[in-house]
């Protein structure tokens, strides 16, 4: 295990500071007090976390329209987040984009997105600007195991193979696309990119923290001796299957999701359980998770700013 | 019957379903026990099996596609495209194959397929999700393009539509699913290209289509306690396009007023301009008014995409104008 328990508390606030912002957004929605569809990315967040632990803000992904945990893990602003949530004129699109379109370039967050499958060839792109301009940033899109059928993540996969972009899949299998449960047996993912001779790394992510496979992973992307141009070897794809659950939310008027709802997990200690002893007292000594500043506990967030934008 | 809008297309669906058996249904989410997400296919897959009420993988190509194979082969599916923005991840499927087929192929395939799908703003949900784009479509010779705007009409139409051996397009939007009204029993069909008068008068003639159609009439109701007598038309399909309703009436009242939630380049509402100026320059006795969304994607801010659509205000305001000139 090669990570420290400073990055390791690192990773616990992180991960804790999305599932607080989501378990207010989850009662802010609802009570109807945030408009259009919002997905809320509790129990995956060890996902985000650990996959954009060890990215900088050069570095790009590009979400899914389950993109809060995506945000907060790349570094985004939480109350800008908040207020783009609530679409006001200060939220991170001014309001335009509210909960599906949320994101930041400045912090190389390219978009959530209400497209499925709309992310992979935009981070293929990304890639291709890394490669470009040889700058040795990385590019990870996250895809769903629903997303994962569409043309878009094949032609990706396929793209960033045949130009070797510095490119990283990463497949969150929650096991559900909308109401459907997912027919795919676990691994199906994984086997299907390895058709584009895909280094995989499969993990469930209650081994995330332990392993950080995702330090590697970044690595393998961006691996040594990588030069701008020319340079054809070496340089590889990853895809990276795990595992997480989230949980829908139910609206009143919306049929049935609730079944969702009731689905929880505990990928947050799960994380922990397979810490080490050394690890987790680390973290349990530091009290201050997931920090004083929790914007998303105070209730003049809504009626702060006109959402005139 | 009084029935909403939904509950008028899943009974189509159940009628027809039962009527033919080459008629499927196929989409995300159709099998489930919501019926999706709005709940229109609820009850199909227990009437009349998963081999026929089929959920498929988040794969919109594909989903369409197949269903024109299928159709081209002597199914006639009823496939969903649960938002009409995901268009974009399928339109070569529709533009360059199925639209293409009966013409391409000589005129010895038939394509009965209906691609169900949902369109326009009102649910805060932003550019990817509020979304028109019938222009798009009516804009593809090949299909036809199908936007009802009550109860009634829906399931005249949608009956038509499966029946239909062409590619149809049925545009349901999202904001009219629970509008109710009176729904004949039984056996209902509506004949494409006939638009329905909405509401008589002589002044001036507004024209709406889907749920500009609904304000259309409002604004009428409004307009009439000024003492102005509107008429209401509602083109109920645009493609093909009722052009002597709209004429005819124009003829009668002399002054144009087109509402449509479309942007507006390339619009519904400049096609009708266009037709006016056309056809009907001799009748004409003030400039056509279009009244439609503005040329930006669809905000995600309620306050901003309640200023986005049309309005009745706005249709006042333009029949107005038009009057005064
Ligand atoms: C192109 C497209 N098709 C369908 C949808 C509707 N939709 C939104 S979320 C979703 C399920 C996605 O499942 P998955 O990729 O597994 O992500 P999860 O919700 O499980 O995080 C669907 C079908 C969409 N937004 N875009
Ligand atoms: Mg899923």
């Amino acid at each position: 295990m090669d990570i420290s328990p400073e990055k390791l508390a690192d990773a616990y606030r992180l991960m804790k500071t999305i599932r607080e912002f989501e378990e207010r957004m989850r009662s802010e929605y609802q009570q109807g007090k945030l408009p259009g569809f919002i997905h809320i990315y509790r129990n995956q967040e060890a996902v985000a976390v650990a996959a954009c632990l060890d990215m900088t803000n050069e570095d790009y992904i590009a979400s899914t329209h389950r993109g809060h945990g995506h945000c907060i893990a790349k570094g985004c602003e939480i109350e800008a987040m908040l207020l783009e949530l609530a679409c006001k004129e200060d939220g991170l699109c001014n309001g335009k984009g509210g909960s599906m379109h949320i994101a930041d370039m400045s912090k190389g967050m390219l978009g959530a997105n209400a497209i499925v499958g709309g992310g992979p060839p935009i981070a293929a792109g990304a890639a291709l600007t890394a490669k470009t301009l040889g700058n040795g940033a990385v590019s990870m899109a996250f895809i769903g195991d629903g997303a994962s059928d569409q043309g878009t993540v094949a032609e990706s996969l396929n793209l960033a193979v045949v130009l070797q972009l510095p490119m990283i899949f990463m497949y969150e299998n929650n096991r559900y696309a909308e109401f459907t449960k997912s027919p795919k047996p676990d691994g199906r993912i994984a086997e299907r990119a390895g058709a584009f001779r895909y280094a995989s790394r499969g993990s469930g992510w209650q081994r995330l923290l332990c392993d950080v496979r995702c330090v590697p992973a970044r690595d393998h992307a961006r691996p040594r001796g990588w030069r701008p141009h020319g340079n054809r070897s070496g340089v590889q794809p990853l895809l990276r299957p795990l595992r997480g659950r989230s949980s829908g939310v139910p609206r009143s008027g919306r049929a049935g999701a609730g079944a969702r709802c009731e689905r929880s997990d505990t990928a947050i200690s799960g994380g922990f359980a397979c810490c080490s002893a050394e690890c987790r007292d680390h973290c349990r000594d530091r009290r201050r998770y997931p920090g004083r500043d929790r914007p998303w506990l105070r209730d003049d967030i809504r009626s702060r700013r006109p959402d005139t934008g | 019957m009084k029935m909403s809008i939904r509950e008028a297309i899943n009974q189509t669906l159940h009628q027809e379903m039962a009527r033919d058996e080459r008629v499927i249904v196929l989409g995300e989410d159709v099998a489930s026990d919501q019926g999706g997400v709005y709940g229109i296919t609820e009850g199909l897959p227990a009437k009349f099996g998963v081999h026929r009420v089929i959920d498929t993988p988040i794969t919109e190509s594909a989903i369409v596609g197949a269903a024109g194979g299928a159709a081209l082969t002597g199914l006639r599916p009823v496939a969903e495209l649960m938002f009409v923005d995901f268009l974009g991840v399928c339109l070569d499927q529709i533009l360059n194959q199925i639209a293409k087929f009966r013409y391409m192929f000589g005129g010895q395939a038939r394509t009965p397929v209906v691609i169900r799908t949902m369109i326009g703003a009102g649910t805060g949900t932003g550019p990817q999700h509020s979304q028109i784009l019938y222009p798009l479509l009516a804009a593809i010779p090949g299909i036809k393009v199908v936007t009802p705007a009550n109860a009634a009409d829906a399931k005249g139409l949608l009956t038509t539509a499966i029946r239909d051996d062409d590619p149809v397009i049925f545009c349901e939007h999202k904001a009219l699913y629970m509008d109710e009204c009176e729904v004949p029993e039984g056996e209902y069909l509506l004949p494409f290209g006939q638009a329905r008068t909405a509401v008589q008068g002589s002044d001036i003639t507004i024209v709406g289509m889907s749920r500009t159609a609904v304000i259309a009439e409002q604004a009428a109701a409004q307009l009439a306690q000024k003492g102005v007598s509107a008429e209401v038309i509602d083109l109920r399909t645009l493609s093909p396009l009722d052009e002597s309703t709209i004429l005819e009436s124009l003829a009668k009242t002399g002054r144009l007023v087109v509402v449509d939630e479309s942007n507006p380049y390339c619009s519904m509402a400049s096609e009708i301009a266009g037709l006016a100026v056309e056809q009907g320059f001799d009748t004409l006795d003030a400039p056509v008014k279009r009244v439609t969304s503005p040329h930006t994607p669809v905000p995600a801010t309620p306050c901003l995409e309640a200023e986005y659509v049309p309005s009745v205000e706005r249709v006042m305001a333009a029949v107005e104008e038009t009057l005064s000139y």
